[in-house]
């Protein structure tokens, strides 16, 4: 099966050009200004961008546990509809994705999909309780490529200094969820003069900040790979902007709310839930500082942090 | 024109609006004192006191204000409701909305959540607290009263003293006497005043000796046990030292300043009890204002579009 793209504006990391593309068995066999003879099926893209695979690094797909919300069905379809080829997914999920057997099954369900790649991340620790590490060797030998106990921080420095060690053997990365709970305390506006003016539970950027920093520490210490999830605030990037000249173990992300939204836009939506996301949404000196931070290169990549929640109310 | 469906917050509200409830306020409080309290303003109509949170004075005051103007009142409190049976609140409202109701009063502990209540009835929304955010019934009768008293909300300087993080009627009140042109202080530990608060337009203060000079009005809030145990505070000796309005320190205000406090009151803790004989009196014509205004704020939201 033979396909050509003809006409298409062709967007790589590093150029978009001109060209035509030709696909053989679902694999590109050519990239050039013009393409000609016999294909399958031809797709005129005159007009059209034409860009990789995506690959979302950071997803929620609920299951196993709450295939209400989402399942690997409906998850591939909405990644397959937005240009994503592949999809991490978290393991905050119940059961805990934490174990080799859960990795395979992940991944199995997903290949009778087939839709998209599905790669499940696996927790750093059993049950994401930051008590005692979880498998990482046998997680790793069924096909687990990076650990994180996303939602939480692994509030024990110990423990997280021991993760990022044990994590080596294996070349697993470790994803940290940056949150100082004692800090953001159960509020959800982040703290600022929306939050003070309408006398809501608010949460400062310190929150996330503070674990950035000794996240980062302990990881140089041990010379471990480390990747920050969801970053939201300026504060943060100038610490990784500085770790970074030193420190090459590090990468980071953030998501599309943070670099187009601020805590005014919830103003704004008078309140809508859909406004309500975690880390909270910055001020625009954060919104600034991320876009000049995906410039320059300090923020690594973009992922969405797809999280589904069924339509319960308060 | 009335114009407004719904009485969410002081914020919305403009001071036309605000002058014409303290007009009908001033009717009603008339009717109050006649022999035959009420009037037939509401009659067929229907309130739902809605209340997910716990209230005695509030509740207690729509609920005779509705009466005294002819409405069917019916009260449902969290304690009793569905939701303890597992309802939604979404769904306790929809359940209420089956009865047609024509004004809806409600509390509910999230700040600025009752556009969600708009979305599931076709009745008038009123706010009695939302959180931390409003409670605009108390603002509006705090400042009847102060107009009452001084004749005037015009430049005045009013203070509000206590935990200011956690008020919605310290939020009510400072963006009612904005509208006037009054300038307001606050004054509390710097732990229960929020970020950037000054930011709203308000003087802050942590020395209450300080913020009673030149005051004209002072607004006494209820400081609630759970701060200390949140550590907003150590003790209750130490914030009472700091910020309990005394005999000693009230001599530092303004003859003539109205001393306010939208009750209870912990007496000892906010004022000490030294002051009750000479204080009381005062809040509890203050409280007694809240029919009236509520009476207004009921009527002017069961029959809208009435030329005011």
């Amino acid at each position: 099966m033979k396909i050509l793209i003809k006409g298409a504006k062709v967007v790589n990391n590093d150029d978009i050009f001109d060209a035509d593309i030709l696909i053989n068995n679902g694999k590109i066999i050519k990239v050039e200004k013009s393409i000609s003879g016999r294909a399958d099926k031809e797709i005129d893209a005159c007009g059209k961008h034409v860009f990789p695979g995506f690959i979302d690094i950071h997803t929620h797909l609920r299951t196993p546990g709450r295939e209400d919300e989402e399942d690997f069905l409906s998850g591939s379809k909405a990644a397959a509809h937005g240009g994503f080829t592949a999809v991490c997914c978290m393991p905050n999920t119940t059961p805990c994705v934490d174990n080799e057997g859960l990795i395979r099954w992940v991944i199995e369900e997903s290949k009778k999909i087939g839709l998209i790649d599905i790669y499940p991340i696996g927790a750093i620790t059993k049950n994401r309780k930051g008590e005692e590490l979880s498998e990482y060797g046998a997680m790793a030998k069924a096909g687990c490529l990076a650990l994180s106990d996303d939602g939480d921080s692994v509030e024990n420095g110990s423990l997280l200094r021991k993760a990022l060690e044990y994590a080596k053997m294996f070349n697993l990365l470790i994803i940290s969820h940056c949150e100082d709970k004692s800090l953001s305390a159960g509020g959800f506006i982040r703290e600022s003069f929306i939050s003070s003016k309408y006398g809501m539970r608010p949460v400062s950027d310190i929150s996330e900040s503070a674990i950035v920093y000794r996240d980062i520490a302990l990881a140089r210490y041990v010379d471990a790979r480390l990747h920050l999830a969801h970053i939201s605030s300026k504060k943060s990037i100038e610490i990784i902007s500085e770790a970074k000249k030193t420190f090459s173990k590090l990468s980071c992300e953030t998501a599309p709310h943070y670099f187009t939204l601020t805590v005014e836009d919830i103003e704004k939506s008078k309140f809508h839930g859909n406004f309500r996301v975690n880390p909270p949404l910055g001020e625009k000196h954060d919104l600034e500082a991320i876009r000049k931070a995906l410039k320059e290169g300090t923020i690594d990549c973009i992922a969405t942090d797809h999280a589904p929640h069924s339509k319960t109310f308060f | 024109m009335w114009d407004k469906k719904h009485i969410i917050a002081i914020k919305e509200l403009e001071r036309r609006h605000i002058e014409a409830i303290f007009n009908l306020a001033r009717n009603f409080k008339e009717l109050s004192q006649r022999e035959i309290k009420k009037t037939p303003a509401l009659r067929g109509k229907t309130v739902v006191n809605l209340f997910f949170e716990n209230s005695t004075r509030t509740r207690t005051s729509f609920e005779l204000a509705a009466k005294r103007l002819s409405a069917d009142v019916l009260n449902f409190s969290a304690s009793m409701s569905s939701l303890s049976k597992g309802e939604s609140i979404v769904d306790t409202i929809k359940n209420l909305e089956s009865y047609h109701p024509d004004i809806i009063v409600a509390r509910v502990g999230f700040s600025a959540s009752m556009r969600t209540f708009m979305r599931y009835t076709d009745a008038s929304i009123i706010n009695a607290g939302d959180g931390a955010n409003e409670h605009p019934t108390q603002a509006l009768l705090d400042m009847f009263t102060v107009e009452e008293a001084k004749g005037t909300l015009e430049s005045l300087k009013v203070l509000i003293v206590g935990d200011i993080r956690h008020s919605r009627v310290a939020r009510s009140n400072i963006f009612g006497f904005q509208k006037f042109s009054s300038s307001i202080r606050v004054c509390g530990p710097t732990t229960l005043v929020p970020y950037e608060f000054h930011k709203i337009g308000v003087e802050v203060f942590d020395d209450l000796d300080k913020a009673l000079d030149d005051v004209d009005v002072i607004i006494m809030l209820r400081i609630q046990r759970e701060r200390q145990e949140s550590s907003f505070f150590p003790s209750l000796r130490e914030y009472v030292e700091r910020f309990s309005l005394t005999p000693g320190r009230i001599k530092k205000a303004k003859k003539g300043c109205l001393i306010m406090h939208p009750g209870p009151i912990n007496w000892d803790i906010e004022i000490s009890s030294a002051l009750k004989e000479r204080l009381h009196p005062f809040i509890l014509h203050q409280a007694g204002n809240g029919l009236a205004v509520r009476m207004a704020v009921l009527y002017l939201a069961g029959t809208r579009r009435k030329e005011l």
